[in-house]
């Protein structure tokens, strides 16, 4: 299969499985014990304006009518108006997706960084202590509780040591907006120092993040590299003469990195979900704590255009992550 | 079975493994009797409320003057009964789903699997939250919400099984004499993929309690006079950085639950996964 | 004349969970110069550990060299000193069994050829500059010709060739190096008939032309018939019989040399079968390890290991009751 119709064939199904999503969290926001209308209108209300409210929002219409104008308005790019901060909820969206995707790309980059070589290491040196040490750290790391790390971290960084903030993104105003990412924003601006903060305020939750993601990644590229190393293809380089290091560096290399790429959608949807987490405690202006909000407030509006933005989000990834795997294997992927 | 029990009493990892949850499912069975202060599950001791570990409270007190560690003792119910049931209602929709969309090849068995797809399509504890604030905070409703978002993973996990052997001889050669689907699915193919379904529960177990602790640090779990490692963690927030014992307890014991299952889970994955098994 | 490949009262056992097997005893085994040798014998009878052994690829964790020696050119490729390491893609190169396996998937065939040539052939040192470059391209272009196969096949992955291309691009990398020894381990086993005729001849054919030295494992008999100048024959980890083509086929001495030839099947005659079955590597039987299986055999055959000893000119057994040069094999 090439790589156009792989990506055909997958936008073809992105419709479907979004207008599922919205359709499950559709009925959920239906079948609320609270009444919506009356939360948006306030506790004072009285029953003329919650009933005001209800019209407004069209909650007094059929659930399959409901739907059907939701939809028409999703269609024509309006995601409905916010309960709460009374905003445009693509607009909401819009300014919290940026800094999501800083956190998360920050987060991926750091524990590929960590767990690439790690892992290399680890497979090399297969039973040695390292190895062993690091299996304990990384099964470790996959069982610890996101939100109790974060809040282990910033009781020691933050509130002992004060070597970093507690929580927020950036101190003072932001840089101007170019890519959205605070720290591309300050370089780009060339400000020093909006930087530093932003780097600062970014520390602590990436590395939260990042943390069980480098357990896996020096799972998978353990596994990778002890695989590939015990392969024919390797056995035959080394009775041929190869130098080690390029059997290692290049050919071992690239077959781990082959198998844990094909990982990468599963680490990233992981991100994705401790991101929700993770940016509650911090404070971090994304979309995982506007969700967290949306959906203590029943703000089910915010609630099904975040999720819609969360859906199409991990298809978009679990696409490039298979152009990603086919550019890597020629073999394809399918 | 023998030799299986043997292997996997040779994997070090994995022991410790039984050896943390073993103490812990006793401790949560025996819990009013081990517990110095089985009240301060819904008493109040507003005279010794945030003490520091002593010989008296052995983890400190909360805020409401309960003893962490008799909190902690009650919280092991909570967080067994709740993945225990959890994933045990995950099995009983995601096992047959999986067969049945796995066993038959036709457009029906298609849409199956595109249904578990949505669910997969948002992190789970988005939808998890979601259900659950949606159903109101409650024990009962966090076990249903983390069942409604976690049965697609045991869907997903046994139809792709289920395909990789529908077409063996051995499936193929019952179909063949005339067995019914029924009895080809439950008597073949069934305990031919237990293995893998084995390994997931045992990880399974180990999210399924991370999730949860999840739902109960955001205030979506069992009620406040329920003790919940979640929401104890949840609580010690507004004390810190003077109360630094308050969390400490119960995160430690959340990690070390879950490695405890995952430990098991990679011990069974590597008795019982024939590729992953060491060479001589 | 002195020997390429000298393999010297060759020791070597597995440590497996249940103890440990002794799986070569003593093996002796010389290849001359522009000589092809077939080593012949059923499967896990030790051919591939011989190979590995001389190759340097045995699993570090559970081989345990006994005794002997092995040389190539001189040179000692047991302890893996530099000059073992240096022989390996020069001196001394390998056809491997499965070429499907053997190419990493993920990179061109040209990249793998490229990389043997630029960082092993004679004069790999100045290979990487610019001027040899045209001569690396030059002989690989040569080669590819030589092997029958189209030079687009570089820019081709592993996964696009078929069965037959894959060997021949093996063999061309066997030669590419202008080596002085080739070990083919099983290289046709995973191809067709009419595939494994090509290449088998193709093998021989630039073997000879470039008086490169062959050693050719094989289990197949037709196989090595057709492309050996001496043949060597082993059973359960003992060579048993070494001599020229001709005298192994007409003149065969050692019993099990002739049960195995008469289990091959021709036209007008029913194969026989070897009975009893091969022993249990862990505990192989003592003295001569056929000796349960054998027609001849008496009392000594448990007792002593026979040595191989010259019973004509060029042409060893190893047997304490070898059959009569001109006997017809009379079991069964």
């Amino acid at each position: 299969m090439n790589w156009l119709s792989m990506v055909a064939n997958r936008l073809l199904w992105v419709i479907p499985t979004l207008f599922g999503l919205l359709a499950i969290v559709f009925v959920l926001s239906r079948v609320v014990p609270v009444d919506p209308a009356h939360l948006a209108a306030g506790e004072q209300a009285s029953a003329e304006q919650v009933q005001r409210m209800r019209e407004r929002f069209g909650f007094n219409k059929p659930l399959p009518v409901q739907f059907a104008s939701y939809l028409r308005d999703v269609a024509s790019g309006n995601l409905g108006t916010s309960m709460y901060t009374q905003r445009p909820i693509v607009d909401d969206l819009a300014s919290r997706l940026p800094a999501t995707l800083e956190l998360i790309f920050t987060a991926l980059l750091l524990a590929t960084l960590i767990g690439i070589p790690l892992g290399v290491l680890c497979g090399l040196r297969r039973h040695s202590w390292l190895d062993h040490l690091l299996r304990v750290i990384s099964v470790s790391g996959l069982a610890v509780a996101s939100f109790w790390l974060a809040m282990q971290l910033q009781l020691l960084f933050s509130m002992r040591l004060g070597w970093l903030p507690l929580a927020g993104r950036i101190e003072g105003f932001p840089p101007d907006t170019v890519t959205g990412f605070l720290l591309l924003d300050a370089l780009i601006g060339g400000e020093a120092e909006l930087f530093s903060s932003a780097a600062q305020h970014l520390a602590l939750p990436a590395l939260t993040l990042a943390l069980p993601a480098a357990a896996s990644v020096v799972r998978f590229m353990r596994n990778g590299v002890i695989g590939a190393i015990n392969s024919p293809s390797v056995t035959y380089q080394a009775a041929m003469g190869f130098p080690p290091w390029l059997i290692v560096w290049k050919y071992v290399l690239r077959l781990a990195l082959s198998t844990t790429v094909t990982q990468l959608g599963l680490i990233l949807g992981f991100l994705l979900a401790g991101a929700v987490v993770v940016e509650t405690v911090f404070d971090w202006p994304g979309l995982g704590g506007y969700a967290v909000r949306s959906i203590l407030q029943s703000d089910y509006n915010a609630v099904m255009g975040f999720t819609l933005c969360t859906g199409a989000l991990v298809l978009v990834i679990n696409l490039l992550v298979d152009l990603l795997q086919m550019a890597i294997d020629p073999r394809g992927s399918a | 079975m023998t030799e299986l029990l043997r292997r996997f009493a040779r994997d070090r990892a994995a022991l410790f493994g039984l050896c943390i949850i073993g103490p812990l499912v006793l401790a949560a069975i025996f819990a009013p009797v081990l517990a110095p202060y089985p009240n301060d599950v819904v008493d109040f001791h507003l005279e010794r409320r945030l003490l520091p570990p002593s010989a008296d409270t052995l983890l400190g007190t909360d805020r409401m003057g309960g003893d962490i560690f008799s909190r902690l003792l009650f919280g092991a119910r909570t967080t067994l009964t709740l993945a225990g049931i959890t994933v045990g209602l995950a099995l009983l929709i995601g096992v047959p789903v999986g067969l049945i969309a796995g066993y038959y090849e036709n457009r029906a068995s298609e849409a199956l699997m595109r249904v578990t797809e949505i669910f997969l399509a948002v992190p789970q504890i988005v939808l998890a939250i979601a259900i659950a604030q949606t159903l109101g905070p409650s024990l009962r409703n966090a076990i249903l919400a983390l069942t409604l978002t976690y049965w697609p993973f045991w869907a997903r996990l046994v139809y792709a099984e289920t395909r990789s052997i529908r077409n063996e001889v051995f499936i193929e050669s019952a179909i063949a004499l005339g067995a019914s689907p029924w009895r080809v699915v439950v008597l073949h193919i069934l305990p031919a993929i237990a293995s893998p379904i084995i390994v997931r529960t045992s990880i399974g177990i180990g999210a399924t309690i991370l999730t949860a602790a999840t739902l109960g640090f955001l205030g979506l779990g069992p009620p406040p006079t329920a003790p919940e490692w979640g929401r104890m963690i949840a609580e010690s927030r507004e004390h810190l950085p003077e109360a630094w014992w308050y969390a400490l307890a119960p995160g430690l014991a959340i990690f070390l639950t879950v490695l405890g299952f995952n430990l098991v889970g990679d011990g069974f994955r590597d008795i019982l996964d024939p590729r992953s098994r060491r060479g001589p | 004349m002195t020997a390429l490949l000298d393999i010297g009262e060759f020791s070597l056992s597995f440590r497996t969970a249940s103890g440990t097997a002794p799986v070569l005893e003593r093996i002796d085994l010389a290849v001359r110069p522009g000589e092809i040798v077939g080593l012949v014998g059923e499967s896990g009878c030790g051919k591939t550990t011989i190979i590995r052994s001389i190759l340097g690829t045995l699993p570090e964790r559970t081989a345990l060299i006994e005794g002997g020696h092995i040389r190539v050119d001189g040179v000692d490729m047991l302890g893996g000193g530099k000059a073992a390491q240096s022989m390996r893609g020069r001196g001394l190169t390998f056809v491997p069994q499965d070429p499907f396996a053997s190419f990493n998937p993920l990179f061109r065939v040209g990249t793998q050829i490229r990389d043997l040539l630029r960082w092993r052939a004679a004069g790999a040192k100045n290979a990487r500059s610019g001027s040899s470059r045209q001569i690396v391209e030059a002989a690989i272009s040569a080669m590819l010709d030589a092997v029958q196969l189209p030079q687009s096949i570089l820019a081709k992955y592993p996964h696009e060739l078929s069965g037959g291309q894959r060997q021949r691009v093996m063999i061309a990398m066997a030669m590419l190096p202008q080596p002085r020894l080739i070990i083919a381990d099983e290289p046709t086993t995973a191809l067709d008939v009419i595939l494994q005729a090509q290449i088998l001849s193709l093998l021989r054919r630039l073997a000879v032309e470039r008086g490169v030295s062959v050693l050719f494992a094989t289990h197949d008999l037709a196989a090595a018939w057709e492309i050996c100048d001496r043949i060597a024959v082993m059973y359960a980890g003992q060579i048993v019989e070494i001599g020229p083509r001709e005298a192994f086929f007409d003149a065969s001495r050692h019993p099990y040399t002739r049960m195995l030839l008469a289990s091959l099947p021709e036209p007008g005659r029913n194969s026989e079968v070897i009975p009893g079955g091969v022993p249990n590597p862990l505990k192989p039987p003592a003295g001569c390890r056929f000796n349960p299986r054998c027609p001849k055999v008496t009392a000594i055959c448990s007792e002593a290991r026979p040595t191989l000893a010259a019973i004509a000119s060029d042409h060893l057994v190893a047997c304490h009751h070898p059959w009569p040069a001109n006997a017809q094999a009379t079991h069964a």
